[in-house]
């Protein structure tokens, strides 16, 4: 068990800059999730902490330990790959023994860990198969019972569930939140699915281009994204982005779109006030829109006319993509009444859940934790 | 095997016709000197050949060591060949390793240099070649006929692209399982490599077995000799033997055969190898 700290770490790779100015502190027994499309630098980020790339600047701790210069095997980590990287070679057992082998445990021992991971994984049942008869959902299994039978002080992961099929994933997450209850070791978790990273992280860091974008918990990130990109890749349907301007009258702000004005919340005033007079960027999640029939009534201050373009049904609740004036929207809403194309419905915002971004602003660029 | 071929009858008649005559054309000289190496000198030599022995006789195997030491012999061409393939079949790994998964100044223009000198055959640098040998004090003596084949171009060129089928994430994962660079190699590499380096090691095995010229100019004495030499011992100014020769083409044909029997599986495996799922 330990802390990762990296220190204003770098990487290119020749003229690329694939990792800028890292500067990150994972905390002993944290689940910490690096997430961003690919090619942002977290597999490089990862593979750094590893010992399998090396900085071209900066510096990495694990424990007390500065590991810049050791190699991977010296630095008590363990890693799943994305493929499993099983030795097709070698049964489970051998794979899962490989490197307790390695470091001359007794053969008691590595024994003893293997049949407990196993246990733990529930592959008991496979330890004499080759990983070639092995389902993706087993391989992945055997490949994170080879992480945990070191037990290390960090665990990495890099993008482990991408390859399996959605309801596998789904349950490979659930088993691996409780895998790391269970373990309290630190983890440093990649992954280009932010439903992953909210869903398992206990912190997340956000990327783009080789910088981080944003730390923090995932609800904190979600309900505070520092800026466009953050606010556009955390949250699944996607946030609402409408360009617009920013009014000031009377010490008031408000929004203009063009095809609606909304008000900006007193308590949000403080916080836009230099954006007033600006183009902006008005930013509102698809859960924080209702049908304006159905609308508790503090929200009627907020209500927009618009057309629904396309009705998706999902079960639980339903997802309209609707339009206002010349902006797409989209919305969740429940069940509540029958939604069909080029009918004209009106929507409540909740405003005091919206968000404004500055136009054009350059990535932020976030040194410390937290919000 | 066992799936549809999609053809018709008279079509799969012709082809198992066509692939049966062309087998039978390739196997028929191995047959013949089989054969002949079981008849008596009288019935090799004669205006109506047949194809097997009147007189099943082994007297052309028994008269081998009266002859010349062909047990020698046939122990040298083990040796040579032997130690040949083993130092090709771990180099070419080794160097086909390095040039498939590590990344340093000048590789491209390394690899450029091992692999031009495939077009390069040994008949043009034989006489530097012996200069050097001559020179090391190795005329005559076994390292003299080994140190010049126990390298491959081709063979390192053939396990570096199979070895870059190998996906990285493995090597990575057992770095970090604490294998040592030598340890990866032996325990991930070597193992994932095996029916490349059984296809490389017959065609050494075939390459340096069969090699005349090299040992015909390096080795001086008898206790040298190969096999191959030693078939030079029936033919005379006057007369050839040819029931010896034909038995000793069998013995040293042998070992050839028995290797391609025992790893055969291995080398079709890694003659059509083209590249790794995992």
């Amino acid at each position: 068990m330990a802390r990762v700290v990296l220190e204003s770490i770098g990487k290119s790779f020749g003229n690329v800059e694939a990792v800028k100015d890292f500067n990150l502190t994972i905390e002993d027994k944290e689940f910490c999730i690096l997430v961003g499309p690919s090619g942002c630098g977290k597999s490089t980020a990862l593979r750094m902490i590893a010992g399998l790339e090396e900085p071209t600047k900066g510096n990495i701790y694990i424990g007390d330990r500065a590991v810049n210069d050791l190699p991977p095997k010296d630095r008590d980590i363990a890693m799943v790959f994305q493929e499993y990287a099983l030795y097709p070679h070698m049964t489970v057992y051998k794979n899962m023994a490989f490197g307790l082998k390695l470091r001359k445990f007794p053969k008691q021992e590595i024994d003893q860990r293997v049949r407990d991971a196993s246990e733990i994984l529930s592959i008991e049942q496979l330890l004499d198969r080759k990983p070639k008869q092995l389902s993706g959902g087993q391989r992945q299994r055997v490949a994170v019972g080879r992480a945990i039978v070191r037990k290390p002080a960090v665990f990495l992961f890099d993008e482990p569930l991408s390859n399996l099929d959605a309801k596998l994933r789904v349950q490979m997450r659930a088993e691996l939140s409780k895998l790391h209850d269970r373990l309290q070791t630190t983890i440093v978790y990649v992954t280009h699915d932010q439903v992953e990273a909210m869903t398992m992280g206990s912190k997340i860091v956000v990327m783009k281009d080789g910088l981080i974008q944003q730390v923090g918990n995932p609800l904190d990130v979600y309900n505070y994204p520092v800026n466009l990109f953050v606010a556009g890749f955390i949250g699944s349907p996607m946030m609402n982005f409408i360009p617009c301007r920013v009014l000031s009258k009377d010490g008031r702000l408000s929004i203009d779109a063009e095809a609606f004005q909304l008000p900006i919340p007193e308590k949000k005033v403080a916080s836009y006030e230099s954006l007033a007079g600006k183009e902006a960027i008005f930013g509102i999640r698809p859960n924080d829109i209702y049908d304006g029939a159905h609308t508790p009534e503090r929200l009627k201050v907020s209500r927009i006319r618009t057309v629904v373009d396309v009705v998706e049904p999902l079960g639980s609740e339903i997802h309209l993509n609707v339009t206002a004036g010349k902006h797409n929207l989209t919305a969740v809403v429940d069940v509540q009444a029958i939604y069909r194309p080029h009918q004209e419905i009106e929507l409540a915002l909740d405003l005091d859940k919206m968000h404004l971004f500055e136009k054009d602003a350059p990535s932020l660029r976030i040194k410390t934790e937290g919000k | 095997m066992g799936r549809k071929s999609g053809r018709t009858l008279p079509e799969q008649v012709g082809l198992y016709l066509f692939l049966g005559i062309t087998s039978l054309i390739m196997v028929a000289p191995f047959l013949w000197v089989f054969l002949t190496s079981f008849k008596r000198s009288t019935e090799i030599v004669t205006e109506t050949p047949q194809l097997l022995p009147l007189v099943w006789t082994l007297e052309n195997y028994l008269k081998l060591p009266k002859v010349a030491p062909f047990v020698r012999f046939f122990l040298n061409s083990i040796l040579v060949s032997g130690v040949s393939t083993l130092f090709i079949a771990f180099g070419s790994a080794a160097c086909g390793y390095v040039f498939a998964k590590y990344r340093f100044r000048g590789r491209n223009f390394l690899f450029f240099l091992v692999i031009s000198t495939i077009l390069i055959p040994l008949q043009t640098y034989i006489v530097p070649l012996y200069l050097l040998t001559w020179k090391l004090g190795w005329i005559n003596t076994y390292q003299g006929l080994i140190f010049p084949l126990i390298i491959m171009s081709s063979g390192i060129f053939f396990l570096r692209q199979n070895i870059m089928s190998i996906p990285d994430e493995l090597i990575d994962a057992a770095r970090v399982d604490g294998a040592s660079e030598w340890r990866v190699f032996h325990s991930v590499i070597l193992p994932l490599s095996l029916s490349p380096i059984a296809a490389i090691s017959i065609v050494n095995w075939v390459y340096t077995w069969s090699l005349f010229i090299w040992p015909l100019i390096v080795a001086n004495s008898t206790e040298k000799f190969t096999m191959e030499l030693g078939l030079m011992y029936f033919q005379r100014e006057y007369a050839v033997d040819y029931g010896g020769i034909m038995a000793a083409c069998v013995i040293t044909l042998l070992p050839v055969l028995v290797v391609f029997l025992m790893f055969r599986t291995r080398i079709i495996e890694g003659v059509a190898f083209t590249g790794m799922k995992h």
